[in-house]
């Protein structure tokens, strides 16, 4: 969708509109003149965040502030570019790190010892994986979790999966540039990182629990109660083979540190009732013992295991 | 969703006409004897059987949801097992009863019995590893040694009681309450450790053969279990408890088998 105009602002607010209506996620890159840009990150029709790009400065900016930058000018272009909503957040990342991102050149065979070097790292990543007409990112918790989660995304694909690794080792361009952007738990938009990673390695290690106690059908039954709570909250979960995936995108870390706390109260008192509230205390005394370093001090500060 | 309600209180509603029926007739014939005596006789003990058979048919329906290597899996498979012995077992006790009258005080039933309890054990110990997240490394040792102590106390009690039968009659009379009372005990603390939600139902039950074992050694070894107050035995009472017990088991196998069944339901797409 491009748009080339005289009147802009007229223009943005009419993909904007459209957008809401047909609740579209993704990226909305507005050039303003030659040089000035404003990306809008759009989530189900809704803007969550707004970045503004000029030639000295590159910063997040307020939706009254973009506003206003578009009534001034005259003249410029829109491009609404789709994406999925995790790819959203690592796309924050990007938008605000953008000083970080060193792009190194590999060969796409050297890609699998790269990534799991970042693995053996103490703070979590994202690599951003570039081809000549596709892009990846694989994010790595650190080694206080030993998590790890890629996406590909081509011309015509996106993959989640948790084959879309293999994939990106697999890709058959030989040559691409990485760029990796290293965690800083200071920062808020990396702390709603290591929050969505605890979050999801939290609600699975709950159910992994859960389904060595009563069998892996009873994982449905509360993934099934989540998912009825997250519509009436409007909360941007999914929950398939058995694992919890959350794409929501915060405000700030203290919203989504309580969303999540919401979000595993929803599980916890679907499981209450089934194995009794001595079992529970076990399953999260368990997860507590085995969550570490900056993710367990996220998890107390939230109190997301209790 | 609705239909899964629906389908779960039709299911409770069948549940509960059977076993009210179950028990009215039972005390019905038990009572006034209304048919003849084969009949009287093929419906008390049949009954007995049926209840089991329900119990070991929704146990193994319950087994299906769960796949090789789950390790549930085991806890009900071994339940299953365990009341496929005691199906059998019941049936053809019913049938010595019914065909020569006096069943005699050790045979192929309580052979079945026997393997019925090993089952069941092979089930309680897989519960009683997972409740402990496998904390406890030697709860199969631990079992054994249960086992060990339930021989030997049977053993003390038939020598430390004065008795006319041989030993070997004794043996198997006194063997089933303690045995019973031992597999109660180690079920109500899996009760406790649930404390009393939805997974304590099926140990819960299993603790109303402890009653009514209790209850029948109790009676027949004070000579008051063939006692009759106001044209009702006191064995109608033990006996009704016995089928009851089955009943009790049933309903919380059926319990298991809806809360998976509701579970197994596919869930709603997501975006």
């Amino acid at each position: 969708m491009s748009a080339p105009n005289q009147a802009l602002a007229k223009d943005v607010r009419g993909t904007l509109t459209q957008l809401s209506q047909d609740k579209e996620t993704g990226v909305i890159q507005i050039t303003l003149g030659k040089q000035d840009q404003i990306t809008l990150l759009i989530q189900n029709g809704r803007i969550p965040h707004g970045y503004l790009k000029t030639k000295e400065d590159h910063r997040r900016i307020s939706n009254e502030e973009w506003q206003k930058k578009l009534e001034t000018e005259a003249e410029g272009s829109v491009i609404f570019d789709s994406k999925s909503s995790k790819t959203l957040l690592l796309q924050k990342i990007l938008l605000e790190y953008h000083d970080q991102a060193e792009g190194k050149n590999l060969q796409t065979s050297q890609l699998a010892s790269l990534i799991y070097s970042g693995e053996r790292s103490q703070r979590a990543s994202i690599q951003h994986i570039r081809w000549q007409n596709t892009e990846a990112y694989v994010i790595s918790s650190g080694i206080e979790l030993s998590q790890r989660k890629a996406i590909l995304l081509t011309n015509d694909l996106m993959l989640e999966t948790p084959d879309a690794l293999q994939q990106i080792f697999d890709w058959h361009e030989p040559e691409c540039t990485v760029a990796t952007y290293e965690g800083n738990i200071e920062s808020p938009t990396w702390l709603e990182v290591y929050l969505n990673i605890l979050f999801e390695w939290t609600c699975n290690q709950i159910l992994e629990q859960y389904s060595y106690l009563t069998g892996r059908v009873m994982i449905n039954s509360v993934i099934r109660n989540l998912l009825v709570k997250a519509a009436s909250e409007g909360w941007e979960i999914t929950g398939t083979d058995g694992r919890v995936v959350d794409h929501t995108i915060f405000a700030s870390p203290a919203e989504a540190g309580k969303t999540y706390r919401a979000m595993l109260h929803s599980i916890y008192n679907s499981i209450e009732p089934v194995i009794g509230p001595v079992l529970l205390f076990s399953i999260q005394r368990r997860i507590n013992s085995l969550c570490k370093g900056n993710y367990l001090s996220i998890a107390r500060m939230y109190e997301l295991f209790s | 969703m609705g239909n899964l309600l629906s389908s779960r209180k039709r299911s409770i509603t069948t549940a509960t006409i059977v076993s009210i029926a179950m028990i009215a007739i039972y005390v019905w014939v038990y009572s006034a004897s209304p048919f003849s005596e084969l009949a009287n006789l093929i419906i008390l003990n049949g009954f007995t059987a049926l209840a089991a058979l329900l119990c070991a048919i929704i146990l193994t329906l319950t087994v299906r949801f769960f796949s090789p290597g789950e390790a549930p899996r085991t806890i009900w498979l071994f339940f299953a097992i365990c009341l496929w012995f005691w199906t059998i077992a019941e049936a053809y006790w019913g049938y010595l009863y019914t065909t020569v009258g006096e069943v005699p005080a050790f045979s192929l039933a309580d052979v079945l019995w026997l393997f019925g309890y090993l089952a069941f054990t092979v089930s309680i110990v897989q519960q009683y590893r997972l409740v402990t997240f496998e904390r406890k490394k030697h709860i199969g040792w631990i079992a054994a040694g249960v086992w060990l102590i339930v021989l030997a106390v049977t053993a003390i009690l038939v020598f430390t009681t004065k008795s006319s039968t041989n030993s070997v009659e004794n043996y198997a009379v006194y063997f089933y309450p303690v045995a019973d009372t031992t597999i109660g005990l180690a079920a109500l603390y899996l009760v406790y450790a649930f404390r009393g939600r939805t997974l304590a139902g099926p140990w819960l039950t299993m603790f109303a053969f402890t009653v009514s074992d209790v209850l029948y050694i109790g009676l027949t070894a004070s000579g008051v279990y063939d006692w009759e107050m106001q044209g009702i035995t006191l064995s109608l009472f033990v006996d009704t408890i016995y089928l009851l017990a089955y009943i009790l088991v049933g309903w919380g196998a059926l319990q298991q088998y809806l809360l998976l069944r509701s579970s197994n339901e596919a869930l709603p797409a997501s975006e």
